[in-house]
């Protein structure tokens, strides 16, 4: 089925932190939101987008390249929101 | 099976489950559930988790009313965290293999937060104490009503800590203790004086271990070697099982003993003496066999709360350990710390001891503060009216800074004196020979002072250059090093051309296979851990000093350390055949 079809973006951490609980925690929230299957990899360790203590895992900092991959009926919407998500600064929440 | 190594301070072997204190204060009592029960338990762990992520709501609820939107964002990260799929299918999936689920969540949450800490950085190892954080609430939910608290246990445990303050350890129900096993701490920590008290197998100094091990898991220390072994498998059980049994009934043997006289074959007597930190200990030293206390470390008085002692602090302290060695003599080493350690303004005085090993202490800290010094040599002075006192300076490393330390013990005197109170003037006076300069110069020393104390472990250390609490150079520290058995000599030498006593109070001469050759080198006091008296003993009553002399000779031929250690250990297996079966 075309729905079933694995979706794959990079994307470049931004914002000036790393990703550290707080991002992580609205990705992994926003990762729930979609049916698909979503995993993140950064190097060999790809990990489930979902869970937060596997994002966690990742010790993503600024400048990291990540790639996004989703599969599922809503894997273009999940890669494309999530892609957006990485890549935006998190204002507001680095302080936490 | 995994096999951690640590710094053996007190001997036996303990078996049982782990209870690791301070990251859980209870202990789970069941690793394995039966298959007929997994779907009840799966139902157990649901409604401790639904428990658990209400615990958190509410917190997060009372943090927003009182502290604003930001900090509860620190809870609704630790709901998502609770509510993680990939965490809660890997405890279920444990559970359905007959885990408990205690042991399993437990273990789950160690796995992650090990991960975390692992992965490096300050913020994921300070994020992992939420992972630990987590462990604890889902646990203590679980265990509801059966839980135990450290303070009321029901079964036999072995405590596996980071480290443990006296505090804790003084609420520890002792009932149920068997052993201790911690990640620091070294030969003077808390953990390793209680243990050593209670004789309990100890293990210290092992480093991080406690993320591999879970509550409840299968454990042994064995406290001779240094050992600790998380889940051992059923070959190594049963050895270790034989040879606690054999520890028991070899403990047995040696307190047979105790009534016998010290001394070798050929009835030369050796006085063994206790080395002590609280005057609780001296008791117990006398009933293990001790002729007096070698080496009194009186820092616990000026660490054990945050101000300076008094002079009736040192006295009262001084006079409870006197009355439980009567004809005895007990040796006050007066303060040994460095001014990092010190309390209240001392420590703000020197903020920048870049090497505190080598800077500001001891015998330094003493005569540059001659206040500090005077008040405990005045309780000295005071005590020694009631028995065989005697002081003596740690650290002193030129003449001159002995006759320093000296003439304040008489300017003490004359104040006593002049004041109408009691005291002894003239208590023998000694040194710790403990710096190289110290040892090189022993003849010259010798003229001077009353006695001489071998302090074994900080003489290696400065003269092989190597802090043993340091990881990186344990390894180099070797009581057997050669150069050591030339300064031994040398100090053994200048005793006897002056006529003053020379003993040993170092680690070094708790540990049975030196005694040869100590005794051989022509040592005749030794003051160790009490509760190596009795073991000591033993290979005393079974050398001669012919023996002993002609070990020390063939020792002093040898040119690396790894020679002479194997060489006095093949002789000490000779000696003493019976006690080597432990091993």
């Amino acid at each position: 089925m075309v729905a079933a079809s694995i979706q794959r973006a990079m994307v470049t951490v931004r914002n000036s932190k790393g990703l550290h609980m707080r991002p992580l925690e609205l990705i992994a929230r926003k990762a729930q939101s979609f049916r698909s299957q979503v995993f993140v990899t950064r190097g060999s360790n790809r990990v489930d987008a979902k869970s937060l203590l596997h994002l966690l895992t990742l010790g993503a900092e600024p400048g990291m390249e990540l790639e996004i991959d989703a599969t599922g009926d809503d894997a273009n919407e999940a890669v494309e929101q999530l892609v957006t998500l990485i890549g935006s600064e998190f204002e507001g929440f680095d302080r936490s | 099976m995994l096999i951690k190594r640590g710094i053996a301070v007190s001997p036996g072997v303990a078996i049982g489950p782990a209870m690791v204190f301070g990251a859980e204060s209870y202990r789970i009592p069941q690793q394995l559930i039966s298959v007929n029960v997994v779907e009840v338990e799966l139902t157990r762990f649901r409604a401790a988790l639904e428990a658990t992520c209400q615990e958190i709501l509410l917190n997060e609820q009372l943090a927003r009313e009182r502290l604003g939107d930001q900090y509860a964002a620190i809870f609704s990260a630790h709901l998502l965290l609770a509510r993680d799929p990939q965490l809660i299918e890997q405890i279920e999936s444990r559970i359905r293999q007959q885990n408990s689920p205690e042991f399993a969540a437990s273990q789950v949450l160690r796995l992650y937060a090990k991960r975390m800490r692992d992965l490096g950085g300050q913020y994921l190892a300070e994020r992992s104490i939420d992972i630990v954080d987590l462990e604890k609430r889902l646990v203590r939910n679980l265990l509801g009503e059966r839980r135990e608290e450290l303070s009321n246990l029901t079964a036999p445990v072995l405590v596996l800590a980071n480290n443990l303050t006296p505090s804790e350890t003084a609420n520890l129900d002792r009932k149920f203790v068997l052993g201790f096993a911690t990640e620091v701490g070294g030969h003077t920590s808390h953990t390793a004086i209680l243990a050593g008290a209670l004789e309990l197998p100890a293990v210290v100094g092992i480093g991080k271990f406690l993320d591999d091990v879970s509550g409840s898991e299968m454990i042994i220390i064995d406290g001779s070697h240094g050992v600790v072994i998380i889940d051992p498998d059923p070959d190594t059980l049963v050895k270790y099982r034989d040879s606690e049994a054999r520890f028991r009934s070899h403990e047995r043997r040696l307190q047979s003993l105790r009534t016998l006289a010290c001394e070798t074959k050929d009835g030369v007597p050796i006085k063994l003496m206790g080395n002590i930190e609280f005057p609780t200990e001296a008791e117990p030293s006398r009933d293990k066999g001790a002729s007096g206390i070698g080496l009194y470390r009186t820092e616990f008085l000026y660490l054990e709360s945050n101000r300076e002692p008094t002079e009736d602090d040192h006295y009262r302290a001084y006079c409870q350990v006197l009355k439980a060695f009567p004809g005895e003599p007990v040796v006050i080493r007066t303060l040994d710390l460095g001014s990092d350690k010190m309390p209240g303004p001392l420590r703000a005085a020197y903020p920048d001891s870049v090497n505190p090993a080598l800077s500001i202490r001891s015998i330094r800290l003493s005569l540059k503060h001659l206040e500090l010094f005077k008040t405990q040599v005045r309780a000295v002075l005071r005590a020694a009216v009631l028995g065989d006192l005697r002081i003596m300076f740690p650290m002193i490393s030129t003449l001159l800074e002995f006759r320093q330390a000296r003439m304040v013990l008489c300017d003490v005197a004359e104040d006593l004196e002049e004041q109408g109170v009691p005291y002894r003037g003239d208590i023998p006076v000694g040194m710790m020979v403990e710096v190289p300069a110290a040892a090189v110069m022993a003849e010259e020393f010798a003229r001077e002072v009353d006695f001489f104390s071998l302090g074994t472990n900080d003489l290696i250390q400065y003269t092989l250059a190597v802090d043993r609490a340091d990881q990186a150079v344990a390894g180099l520290y070797r009581s057997g090093d050669p150069s050591i058995i030339r300064l031994i000599r040398m100090v053994v030498e200048a005793g006897k051309n002056n006529n003053i006593p020379v003993s040993v109070c170092g680690q070094m001469s708790s540990d049975p296979m030196f005694i040869p050759l100590l005794v051989g080198l022509g040592i005749r006091q030794i003051s160790v851990t009490p509760h190596a008296i009795p073991e000591l003993k033993e290979v005393i009553r079974n050398l001669t000093i012919e023996r002993a002399v002609s070990i020390a000779e063939r020792a002093s031929s040898l040119e690396v350390a790894r020679d002479v250690e194997n060489y006095l250990w093949g002789e000490l297996k000779k000696l003493c055949p019976e006690s080597m079966q432990l091993d």
